[in-house]
Formats: structure tokens, sequence, C-alpha cells
């Protein structure tokens, strides 16, 4: 039997105000890549900095590797999930490969410097993300897109088994959208590591997710594989906008109709 | 293609970088020894260093020159590692040892032993004392609850820096002609009753090694707290260590010659336009730095209208301003022309 990756059980998420979503319970398993698809305010990002254990467990479980998340050490815990966020401030100056490199931190111990490995890792995200010709800039000369794969570069680099993506297609043009998520979902397929995604691109989730977790406005949710998640009906109500659902030669297309 | 990044000459420019700030340090000891109201040639400053004579110029040399240099050095480097920290806690390139308001508790200390014509031991103990009574009052007020935030920090500091100024000003404005003279000078920061003690150096130390040991999770801090966070960093019990730390090495520099103002501001500064933005060259190169410069600038405060001195604090300013704007101003255009 696997054991399963990550366990949430009966998962309330909450705003400082009132109940955002939840109770939420689902399990990944390895090579499972979840979309979270919702509308504004419906507690995506909340859920996954909860997850992350930025945010305390008020009500319910999470178990990363059956461990509850709260036993799980800080250095430990990064080397098992990584989060790519929405936006990081940059205050401080630093170049794009010092930025990246800062994620080889989850496996240094105290007073030791980066070794051959992470110097190697590091460049290999950088190349992957094809920013090998920006290592020397500095991070607050780099365009919205460039930020952008410089953040997917450094979770790459820090290498964990469960990869959080809030909002991964921001700011990406469209074949760095692919490019990205394919080589994510690749890794996530490839070396039995798991995925939660969430998103506002249908479409994204549509082709490179495996499950659905649809968040709806008055904090009920739907969630199961991709198919049975992402009907027009299911997704008309969720977003209160009716959105129609074409099958083409080479997918299914999401667009809500005007 | 070799990759655009090579980590061995990146760490020789650095280690080099060290060692010619290690080289000032010297050269600026050097310096202030020689130089004074009456000049001590160096080869005489050799046969003083090696070989102790008794005479004027060993006196000087023993009794004032070389204390008062060691307490300007460390006082520099105290200031300038807290710069250093002052800038990560707060994620603020402002920010600067005194903006939490340590100097504003520790100067209302000072200035009360002052008005009430105590000795100059007194001084520093009360300095001391005010600077510690700040630094719990905006902890008390800011921190209290868990998730305090850089922001709220810094407005709490800000608004307690602003009450002790209105403090001082009562003191200032209710003070005799000479009391206010010595006053002016304790609060422009003035090294000439300064004397450096042990446990300056050992505190120097301990505060560097404490910070070199948390280099990278700066480095992450840098980044802010969410990222430092989700890399395993301790975000919360690093704040805590970062905020004591700035803290006491601020109120102890405070102690040695009152608010020098600038050197905590710039020194990182100069520094990360230089290109050391690692904290692990950063914090160690502030050190020298901050040393070199402080001790440059009371060897100038003493010389260029002795024998009357200068507060070093003006000192500070007059070289500090020119020399980061013409770095500013190259390092600027260096990063232009290298996109």
């Amino acid at each position: 039997m696997t054991t399963n990756l990550l366990s949430v059980t009966e998962l309330e998420i909450h705003s400082p105000q009132q109940r955002l979503c939840g109770p939420l319970s689902f399990t990944l398993n390895p090579g499972d890549r979840l979309g979270i698809l919702g509308q504004n305010g419906t507690g995506k990002t909340t859920l996954l900095h909860t997850l992350m254990g930025l945010l305390p467990v008020r009500h319910g479980s999470v178990h990363i590797e059956s461990r509850p998340l709260d036993d799980w050490r800080g250095q430990q815990l990064a080397q098992q999930i990584g989060i790519l966020f929405q936006a990081v401030p940059d205050e401080m100056p630093a170049t794009v490969y010092e930025a990246v490199m800062l994620s080889r931190l989850p496996y240094a111990r105290h007073w030791q410097w980066e070794n051959d490995d992470d110097h190697a890792i590091v460049q290999q995200a950088l190349h992957t993300m094809e920013l090998a010709h920006l290592s020397t800039r500095d991070i607050s000369h780099l365009s919205g897109g460039e930020r952008q794969r410089m953040a997917i570069a450094a979770l790459i680099a820090q290498r964990p088994r469960i990869l959080l993506l809030d909002e991964p297609s921001n700011h990406l043009d469209i074949s760095f959208q692919i490019k990205a998520l394919r080589h994510l979902t690749d890794t996530v397929t490839d070396q039995h590591r798991a995925m939660i995604m969430a998103t506002h691109d249908i479409n994204l989730a549509a082709r490179f997710c495996n499950r659905i977790l649809l968040l709806t406005a008055d904090g009920e949710h739907l969630q199961g594989s991709t198919d049975t998640v992402l009907g027009a009906d299911n997704l008309s109500t969720a977003f209160q906008c009716q959105v129609a659902v074409v099958t083409t030669g080479s997918g299914t297309v999401y667009y809500p109709v005007v | 293609m070799p990759f655009p990044y090579n980590k061995h000459r990146q760490h020789n420019r650095f280690y080099s970088l060290l060692s010619i700030l290690a080289a000032v340090a010297l050269a600026s000891f050097m310096a202030a020894l020689v130089s004074g109201s009456v000049s001590i040639p160096l080869p005489e400053l050799w046969q003083q260093l090696t070989n102790p004579t008794p005479g004027p110029a060993q006196q000087i040399l023993w009794e004032i020159r070389i204390p008062r240099a060691l307490a300007a050095f460390v006082c520099g480097g105290l200031l300038a590692l807290s710069g250093v920290v002052m800038q990560v806690l707060l994620r603020n390139p402002l920010a600067d040892p005194y903006i939490l308001g340590v100097s504003g508790g520790a100067a209302v200390g000072a200035l009360i032993v002052i008005l009430l014509g105590a000795g100059a031991l007194w001084i520093t103990q009360a300095a001391f004392a005010g600077a510690l009574l700040s630094v719990a009052l905006v902890f008390g007020l800011a921190a209290r609850d868990t998730r305090w935030s850089a922001t709220r920090l810094l407005l709490t500091g800000v608004v307690i820096s602003a009450g002790w100024g209105a403090v001082i000003n009562i003191l200032l404005t209710t003070s005799s002609g000479n009391t206010v003279q010595s006053m002016l000078f304790w609060l422009m920061g003035d090294l000439s009753q300064s004397r450096s003690q042990a446990w300056h150096f050992l505190l120097l130390t301990g505060g560097l090694a404490l910070m070199l040991s948390q280099a990278r999770a700066l480095n992450a801090l840098a980044r802010g707290e969410l990222t430092a966070a989700s890399l395993g960093v301790n975000v919360k019990r690093l704040k805590l260590i970062l905020y004591f730390t700035a803290s006491i090495l601020t109120a102890t520099a405070v102690t040695i010659a009152g608010s020098v103002g600038f050197v905590g501001l710039v020194i990182p500064h100069m520094l990360r336009l230089l290109g050391a933005r690692d904290h692990r060259w950063l914090i160690p190169g502030s050190v020298l730095l901050g040393g070199s410069f402080l001790l440059l600038a009371d060897s100038l405060a003493r010389t260029v209208i002795a024998p009357q001195q200068l507060p070093v604090g003006v000192l500070t300013a007059m070289i500090g301003v020119p020399a980061f704007l013409i770095i500013l101003h190259h390092g600027y255009a260096r990063s232009r022309s290298s996109s």
C-alpha cells in the first residue's frame, strides 16, 4: 500500500471575520495534481498557506506523510512541501542567482555553505526556466514574467515532495505557462510527488490536473476527477456566471459567455 | 556555454573585499594613533608600541589615543552591525539603529544625569538604562501579540522616538548654557570622553558570531517573512533574536559615544552597493568598515580645528554624505549597464 503524501481531514478555512470554506477532506497520493478553482475570496490562498503551516490549523487536521503538520520541524517540513507565492515583495536587493539559491536553505545545516550539488541544482533550475542569462541581474530589474519564472525556478530547486502553486500562470506568456506547468507536472508524475494548484485559468487546470476542488461563493465545494467536476453547470454555479464548454479536436475549452 | 555565475570568482571577490576592509581598518588605527594635537611620527609610534619608554608620547599613546581609538572602532562596528540587523528586521532600507527609539531613551537618561550634574560614569549607566527602557516599551507595545508585523514595530518605534524627542527638547530648553553645551555634544555623538572596555569587544564579537550563524536565514528574511517561513526559518524566533540583538548593540554603542548618526544607516548600504548583499559577507564587512569609518571620522574630529575638538557625529555626516552619494551613483550606473 502506498502511503499518501498529504491528508486533510475536516479542515475549515477561516478569514479573521468568517468561515471561507470547508470542512474539506481530501488526500493526495504520489502523482496527484489537484486544481483548486473558485471565485475571488473563496479561500484558495488561505487554504494553501494553511497547508504550508504559515497559518494555524484551527478546525480539522492536516497530516503530511501521516505526521500532523505541527509535529514537523521547519527545515524538514520545507523539504516536504514548498509553495509558489502569488507575489513576493522585494524590498532588499539580490540577484536572480542569490534569490533562487535561497530555496536550498531547507537542506543547510548551521554555518554550512552551499555545496556543489546546490549550485548544480540551482543552475539546472535556472536553465529549465530559461533564466541562466539573467543570473547576475538584480531582481528589481526583472519583468513581471521573469519574476514569476524566477519564483518557479526557486520552487524547482527546493525540490519539495508536495508543490503548492498559487496562481502559477500569473504574468507568464502562454508559451511559458505551458512550459512551466508541463515541467512541474512531469516532475510530479515521474518522481511520485504531488501538486496543488490554485488558479483562475480553468483551461490550465483542465489540462494539467487530474482532480479538481471547486469552491463556491456560499462556502460549499465540489470535488472529484477533473472530468466529473468541470461541467458547464458546476462552473456556472460556482462562478455565478455563464460558462460554456466546447470540445474541440485538441481538447476541451472553457470560456465565459457574455 | 559556461554558466554566467562562477562560485569561485564570486567568493574570491568577497574574500578580497574583506581583506581590503581589514587593511583599511589597520591603516585607520595607524592614522588615529599618529595624528592629533601632538603628532607622533610612525617610527616613534612603532617604538612605543613594541617597547614603551616612559615619556609624554607614551602617555598620550597608551592613556589617551589607544583607548579612544579602540572605543571609536568598537562603537562604529556595533552601529554598523546593528544597522544591518535593523534593515533586515524591518525590511526597510531607511532603517538605522536608532529608528526604534533606542537612542532617544538613552539620550533622555543621559541628559537627566547631565542636568543633575552627576559624573561621566553615571551618564553611561543612565543612558544604558534609558535605552533598555525604550526597548522594553516598544516591544511591549508592538510585539505583545505573537504575530507582530514589521510595520507595526516600525510605526511604534518611530512614535516612541518622537516622544523621546519631545522630552529631550524640554530638557534642552529648561537647562542653562553650560549644561546645554555638554548635552548637545552628547546628542551629536562625541568620543572625547570615551574609553573602550573589554566587554564592548566581547559584545561585538558575540553579536557578530550570533548574526553570522543566522546569516542564511537573514538572506531569506530579506525576501519577506512568508518566504523565510516557507523555507523552514523559524521567523518568530529569528525576529526576537534580531530585535534584542540590534537593541543591545545599539544601546552599548550609545553608551560609548552618544548617538553618533549615519554609521548604521550608510555603511550597510555602501557594502550592498559594492555587491555584498549576502549577509555572510555583509555582516563582517559592515563591522570592519563601520569601525574604520568612525575611527577615521574621530581622528579628523580631533585634528581639523585642533586643539579644539568637534563632535564626531558632525564628521560622520560630513564624510558620509558625499562618500555615499558617490558610491550610490557608481553602483546605480553599474547595475544599469550590466542589465
